[in-house]
């Protein structure tokens, strides 16, 4: 009888287990897709007991979608060109430390490691400006340019392009003086989650045509530095207007499905794995004790 | 009991309050950031240098055989009659101290190449092969002067470093042959090459050997002494048609040599 009991709640407490992990685990895939199942009240019907209130009813929309509740609002903006993520004060690669001919053959080269520049040479940089939160952004991007050298400019030329073929700066098959550069701005709006990037092109023509000022220059940089500087200078604010859309929307990657309700089995398969060994151990050495028991009594009958 | 009460309305007021700040202060604030980046660079170095120094022409010369220094009267050969100014060569003579001498300096940072060239406005001392009454003795007989006589010869000299020494194949040779040996220098160098090891100093001298060309030197002196006697024959034994030289043609009594030496980045 005793052992009949036992039987019973070991059965009832095995049960217990095993709803317990399966209600877990259908809370979990439930509260993963809860949001989506939230319906708006306003076209609800009220339930109406007059027989003449037909025309009480209320309309009943063409679309009567259940509507998602706006998440919070989580504003990101992140700048960025192939190897750097910029904050302030970035130094990025728009000079090198040397060049090469269209035969791949280097013909500038420091000598100290800094970025140079000489006639015949030239260099695109292309940086990335992305909307990495949730709500729309108004940005500008800011050109700084300027030589530490004022009584001859050198003779660099420059562009800059917008990802839609804006020119801010010349044009396809025009550079324009680089001083152009200089206070050069550009504004627009980024859409969600989406990004915009700008191409920078500069260069100092070989045949300039005045090969004077740049023999001149070459040689005044033997005697002091002659330097070039570019500042890039970005600037994103949230948009007034919250359906803004401006950008190119990242291709889609990864996929949708939710691991919770898996990792919930998974944990409950687990723990009822676990409960199953203990019992069956415990089990045994029930068993091996009762029979110990049984043989002592017959031996003493005996 | 009452202090209960109002402990509890207290607490719920608190509560709101919290819950409304925080809508609140999400209304009102606004996002704003920025970014920037920079970069900047030199102007890559040129400063490639060519000094000159020295001359090949005086208007006096000492004495090629020993080059000792002598009274301005007695250890002058030759004297220029000419006017003041003009620079002379003769048999006998050689190029003053260390002739003309050229550096090439400078490490740029930028491929380049370096040309030299003597130019087409350069000429040398000659007289043409052929058949010329003959100075030498003084009879009326013709004599022949087999190759074209080119009386300067000039040499090349390097130093990169370790002193000068004469350039290989530009030892003693007429103008044409140094300008080929000059020009063979021309070359392309890379970016952060050390132009002074690499061409270093260049040196021109020359010389008029005293000995050797009797004839031919005797008849260049009767034509720089404006001498109508020397006449240029069609053959060693046909005295009857002696006509007179052409300057230019039959000979040269003027020399001059223009060297340029370019330096110029290459793409």
């Amino acid at each position: 009888m005793a052992k009949s009991n036992n039987s019973k709640t070991k059965w009832l407490w095995l049960s217990v287990l095993i709803l317990f992990v399966c209600v877990a685990a259908t809370t979990i895939a439930i509260t993963s897709r809860l949001n989506n199942f939230l319906i708006d009240d306003s076209g609800a019907i009220s339930l109406i007991t007059d027989s003449d209130a037909t025309d009480k009813l209320p309309q009943v929309t063409s679309s009567n979608t259940p509507q998602k509740t706006e998440p919070p609002k989580k504003p990101g903006f992140e700048v960025s060109d192939d190897k750097t993520v910029w904050n302030t004060n970035t130094q990025v690669e728009i000079f090198r430390v040397s060049y090469e001919n269209g035969e791949q053959k280097i013909t500038v080269q420091s000598t100290d490691g800094d970025k140079v520049i000489a006639p015949g040479t030239e260099n695109s940089y292309i940086f990335k400006l992305k909307n990495t939160g949730n709500v729309a952004l108004d940005y500008t991007v800011e050109m700084d340019a300027y030589f530490n050298y004022a009584d001859n400019h050198v003779p660099i030329k420059s562009r800059l392009n917008r990802y839609d073929g804006k020119w801010v700066v010349g044009g396809k098959d025009e550079y324009a003086e680089v001083m152009v550069l200089d206070s050069a701005k550009d504004n627009a709006t980024l859409g969600a989650g989406k990004y915009t990037y700008y191409t920078l092109d500069w260069l100092w023509p070989f045949e300039s045509g005045n090969a004077e000022l740049d023999t001149k220059l070459g040689n005044l940089a033997a005697e002091q530095e002659i330097t070039f500087t570019i500042v890039i200078n970005t600037t994103a604010t949230e948009s007034d207007d919250p359906n803004a859309d401006g950008g190119i929307t990242p291709p889609q990657t990864g996929d949708n499905t939710t691991p919770h309700l898996w990792i919930a089995l998974f944990v409950g398969s687990l723990v009822l794995m676990l409960f199953l060994i203990i019992y069956r151990k415990k089990e045994r050495r029930r068993d091996s004790a009762e029979a110990e028991i049984v043989e002592k009594n017959s031996q003493k009958k005996n | 009991m009452k202090k209960n009460k109002m402990m509890r309305l207290a607490s719920g007021l608190l509560v709101a309050v919290l819950l409304t700040t925080c809508a609140i202060s999400g209304t009102f604030a606004k996002y704003v950031t920025s970014d920037n980046a920079s970069d900047t660079a030199r102007v890559a170095k040129f400063g490639v240098t060519v000094a000159a120094s020295g001359s090949l022409f005086a208007e006096n010369y000492l004495k090629a055989s020993d080059d000792t220094p002598t009274s301005a009267t007695t250890g002058i050969t030759v004297d220029s009659s000419g006017a003041v100014g003009d620079d002379v060569v003769a048999p006998g003579t050689k190029s003053l101290d260390d002739g003309i001498q050229f550096e090439i300096k400078g490490k740029p940072e930028v491929d380049v190449n370096v040309a030299i060239a003597v130019t087409n406005d350069s000429e040398d001392i000659f007289l043409a092969s052929g058949f010329y009454d003959n100075v030498t003795t003084g009879a009326k007989d013709i004599a022949e002067v087999t190759t074209k006589y080119e009386p300067i010869k000039y040499t090349l000299w390097q130093d990169v470093g370790s002193g000068y020494s004469k350039v290989t194949d530009a030892i003693d040779v007429n103008l044409a042959t140094l300008a080929g040996k000059l020009e063979g220098l021309t070359k392309d160098y890379s970016a952060n090459t050390d132009l002074a090891t690499e061409i270093g100093k260049l040196k021109i001298t020359w010389n008029w050997a005293i000995d050797g060309n009797d004839l031919e030197d005797t008849i260049l002196g009767d034509l720089a002494a404006s001498a109508t006697s020397v006449k240029e024959y069609a053959a060693i034994n046909d005295s009857n048609t002696g006509s007179d030289l052409v300057d230019g043609t039959d000979y040269n009594l003027q020399t001059g040599l223009t060297i340029t030496v370019t330096v110029t980045q290459i793409d």
